[in-house]
């Protein structure tokens, strides 16, 4: 039978299963024992919920030839963590947001660039020399912020939702979730893989453990058409195992409810459903505190131009 | 002390700025409202301090990140994405200060303008001629017009413009000239001639100002509150006021004159004599439709006028009358040379006498006779004469009442006189009011600026027409070039400004304008397109005051009238109401 389907995602962000027939079987345990593939939670009175994500954004690249005549590579660049806040009866506001300015070497000298018209550069370096090690680096920090945003909401008593696989929560005494958009290899076994695409939204997997501090399940946000791919509007959730596995179903079945209700629409979000409306509108707002990338690049060079002057002089 | 204003919020610099206009971003818990009074402080790089003095113009506001008008329901209904709710206020600026020309600073913050600041914005501290309040804001605080934009000094005249019913232009200009001629504030400003200084009132409609000297009877304790806001604490009824009405027309000749008035019996009925009417060469103000200009007739009434008074001598023992006969008494045909002497008086048998208007209709039919060579018109074409004695005669029954014996002049011998002249044809409103006006403009050649003599009219538009020509007219148009030099001042009100000539709307200093017509509001240039919009919607009571001190346009209102300005609105003395209720008994 063939047969055919359209992806909803923009092209240009690529296809959000990228799980190819070469890849190895996945190999994940369930850690719940269920009927089948299918969770329906019962409807629930979500707790207020908090999405929290980043942006980041590379806006220069910088040289420094050392005295033994190598060419040490940076980068000047910002990242911007905030969170959405949702309760239920207001309008979701912005929550806490953060963003920073740094300039980042490689090699393990950092380098203080003057202030230019308001922007300021914190001066960090990381001992590799790659490249990309820079820009990594950057990414890195972003990561780190979102972590420490999520568990400081976390702490507050919100649900804590973060964009992202929960890399950077170093506190697993936190019921931080985290949210992956974007299905790189298959982690269950072929049979049970391919009964995941048989989700109905609302429902989810049951839990299967992956490595040995996270659950994590699959969820089904959107109703798809009759045309939608067949992973359409699936997301992945991790939760921390440290609680055990009755707190991690509770947070799971409250998230499946929680977040079809966000899902994020096709005409305003070239990634929807799968990313939320909160965390879309997040990432818009992240930008824009960034600044303009130009003003930014031309801050820079003239900073750099600055401080060949200083140190010449 | 300075009332320190609130903190509204800070200049938009996502928004472009320049010396005219900004925007605020108001802070959440901020209200302004249109019109509120508003400064922004800077320090220039150069160390100097500007502040700028701005009034609101316009609201706007927008969920931020809402792209689409469905985002409005995700954010707001359903709930599900988060949206920052963004409200601007646009700013016109009144002033810079000092006078620099450099714009706000974006981002800076933004301040209600109170005390020390209010009175900066509105540029009181320049007001050297003077300062009367002319209105009050919508705090009731007052707003004032520099005097000596008013007195002539510097500028004159009171253009008035809206549409009929809601515009309140005449409660307006009644308004005016109560706080000019009988407040306190008015008097101090108009000096040691504020005794003499005088005001010709023309009543347009219904017998509505024949009641100016009496109190209105809805005057409450919150519309005491309204003239307290600008600065009257005892408001009365006018306290000199004299009232003339035409007599009623139609009667026979010789009999008792009648007046016109159902309300105000006792109001003396005015007229012109024939010998005044000759004398004045009040003829001109006859032919006053604008093709009457367009063709000969004009030159006409010209040689008919000066004739007239050549051959016009006082009758004997009848004051008024005239006599006219063959023999000129003046050689010359200039017309101001010939009123230059008064001819001694003659008795009836010497000519044709004047009596009436009829009786000089008679004259005139004899006069003009093209088979009589001796006829006044001369070798004028005899057709360009039968049209001049047509519309002569045409005027007979419209204005003759008003040309006979046993009327009195009008003399403004106090502070206001009303002169009625609702219930005349137009052709008769033209004749008096040129016949009044001229008079005043006449005497003030030559006196000085001071005593002042206002004069208000409602429907400038019928006396001083945006196209054509005329006496009329050109006595408008003189007026409203010279007219402050020489202490004549027009308090004028007209439906549309763009129907009047156009001196005559654009020299007044002072530029009112209360509800608009949709269609007519392009017409008011020295509005801001938004003020020019909002004026279509305004309610009675709200007018918007253009003056040369402040370069945008303040919306203003004005207290409720102390004074009768309607018949029905007179508050009864004790003695009307006895008498009242005695007639109802009665049945």
């Amino acid at each position: 039978m063939i047969d055919l389907y359209f992806e909803e995602w923009d092209p240009s962000y690529g296809s959000p299963y990228l799980i190819g027939d070469d890849q190895p079987d996945g190999a994940a345990v369930l850690a719940e024992a269920a009927e089948g593939m299918r969770i329906a939670p019962a409807p629930c009175d979500p707790r207020p919920t908090a999405f929290v994500d980043g942006v980041r954004r590379g806006e220069g690249l910088l040289y420094r030839q050392a005295e033994d005549g190598a060419l040490v590579r940076g980068t000047v660049g910002a990242f911007g963590c905030g969170a959405v806040l949702c309760e239920a009866g207001k309008i979701p506001v912005y929550g806490p947001i953060e963003t920073q300015r740094l300039v980042i070497f490689g090699g393990g000298i950092p380098i203080t660039l003057p202030a230019v018209d308001g922007y300021e550069w914190e001066a960090t370096a990381i001992a590799s020399t790659e490249p990309d090690a820079p820009l990594q680096e950057l990414q890195t920090r972003m990561r780190i912020a979102e972590g420490n945003l999520s568990e400081r909401l976390a702490r507050e008593g919100w649900l804590a939702v973060a964009d992202g696989p929960l890399y950077f929560i170093r506190s697993r005494d936190l019921p931080v979730v985290g949210l992956v958009k974007t299905h790189h290899r298959a982690l269950l076994p072929p049979e049970q893989h391919l009964q995941v695409a048989g989700l109905l939204c609302g429902e989810r997997t049951p839990l299967f453990v992956l490595g040995d501090d996270r659950y994590s399940c699959y969820v089904r946000i959107a109703v798809p058409g009759t045309r939608s791919s067949p992973w359409y509007g699936i997301v992945r959730i991790e939760v921390p195992q440290s609680f055990g596995l009755d707190v991690a179903r509770a947070t799971v079945d409250e998230v499946t409810c929680v977040l079809p209700r966000y899902a994020g629409i096709p005409h305003r979000d070239p990634r929807a459903p799968q990313n939320l409306q909160p965390i879309g509108a997040l990432e818009k707002q992240l930008r824009r505190r960034l600044g303009p990338s130009r003003l930014a690049g031309r801050a820079a060079r003239i900073a750099v131009d600055l401080h060949a002057t200083q140190v010449a002089a | 002390m300075t009332d320190l204003g609130r903190r509204l919020g800070a200049i938009d610099g996502a928004a472009d700025i320049n010396t005219r206009r900004f925007s605020v971003v108001l802070d959440d818990e901020a209200t302004v409202q249109l019109d509120e009074l508003v400064v922004s402080r800077q320090t220039l790089p150069s160390g100097e301090e500007v502040a700028h003095y701005g009034i609101v113009t316009e609201q706007t506001g927008r969920i931020e990140g809402a792209e689409l008008p469905s985002d409005t329901r995700h954010i707001a209904l359903s709930q599900t994405m988060p949206g920052q709710t963004s409200r601007c206020a646009e700013i016109s600026v009144l002033r810079t200060d000092p006078e620099l020309w450099v714009a706000p600073n974006p981002g800076g913050l933004v301040e209600q303008a109170r005390g020390e600041d209010r009175d900066k914005a509105l540029f009181l501290d320049q007001m050297d001629g003077g300062r009367l309040a002319i209105g009050y804001d919508q705090e009731q605080l007052p707003i004032y017009g520099d005097f000596s934009f008013m007195n002539g000094v510097q500028g004159g005249h009171v253009s008035i413009s809206g549409i009929s019913g809601v515009a309140a232009k005449t409660s307006y200009a009644l308004f005016l000239l109560y706080m000019i001629l009988e407040t306190s504030q008015g008097r101090a400003l108009l000096g040691p001639a504020s005794t003499q200084t005088r005001a010709l009132v023309f009543n347009v409609k219904g017998e509505d100002l024949l009641h100016l000297d009496k109190p209105h009877r809805s005057l409450d304790e919150t519309r005491r509150a309204q003239w307290a806001a600008v600065g009257v604490t005892d408001p009365a009824p006018f306290g000199s006021v004299d009232f003339f009405v035409p007599p009623a027309p139609g009667g026979e000749e010789g009999e008792q004159l009648v007046s016109s008035a159902q309300s105000r019996p006792e109001a003396v009925i005015y007229g012109w004599t024939p010998e005044r009417f000759i004398r004045d060469g009040l003829l001109r103000f006859c032919l006053t439709d604008s093709d009457d200009r367009s063709t000969q007739i004009g030159f006409v009434e010209q040689v008919v006028r000066a004739e007239l008074a050549r051959h016009a001598y006082p009758l004997e023992n009848e004051p008024g009358a005239v006599v006219i006969c063959a023999e000129p008494h003046s050689k010359s045909r200039t017309f101001e040379r010939i009123i230059g002497t008064r001819p001694a008086a003659r008795p009836a048998g010497a000519g044709q006498v004047v009596r009436s208007f009829y009786d000089l209709l008679d004259v005139l039919d004899a006069r003009l006779d093209p088979d009589d060579l001796q006829n006044w018109a001369g070798r004028t074409q005899p057709g360009t004469v039968m049209a001049f004695l047509r519309r002569v005669m045409a005027l007979a029954p419209r204005l003759g009442h008003l040309i006979r014996l046993g009327v009195q002049p009008v003399e403004m011998h106090r502070a206001v006189t009303v002169v009625d002249i609702h219930s005349l044809h137009e052709s008769a409103q033209r004749f008096v009011v040129g016949a009044l006006v001229s008079r005043v403009f006449d005497e003030k050649q030559g006196t000085g600026r001071e005593p002042l003599r206002f004069v208000m009219l409602d429907e400038l538009n019928k006396y001083a027409p945006r196209d054509g020509h005329g006496p009329l007219r050109d006595l408008f148009v003189d007026i409203a070039e010279r007219g402050r030099s020489l202490g004549v001042l027009l308090i004028g009100c007209q439906q549309a400004a763009g129907r009047v000539a156009e001196p005559v709307v654009r020299q007044p200093a002072l530029k009112i304008c209360g509800r608009l017509d949709s269609t007519e509001a392009a017409e008011y240039k020295f509005l801001t397109a938004e003020l020019r919009e909002r004026a279509t919607r305004f309610l009675p009571g709200t007018m918007i005051c253009s003056q040369p001190r402040i370069s945008v346009p303040v919306p203003l209102r004005f207290p409720f009238p102390s004074y009768a300005t309607n018949t029905g609105d007179a508050q009864l003395t004790d003695q009307e109401r006895a008498s009242g209720e005695a007639a109802f008994d009665a049945l």
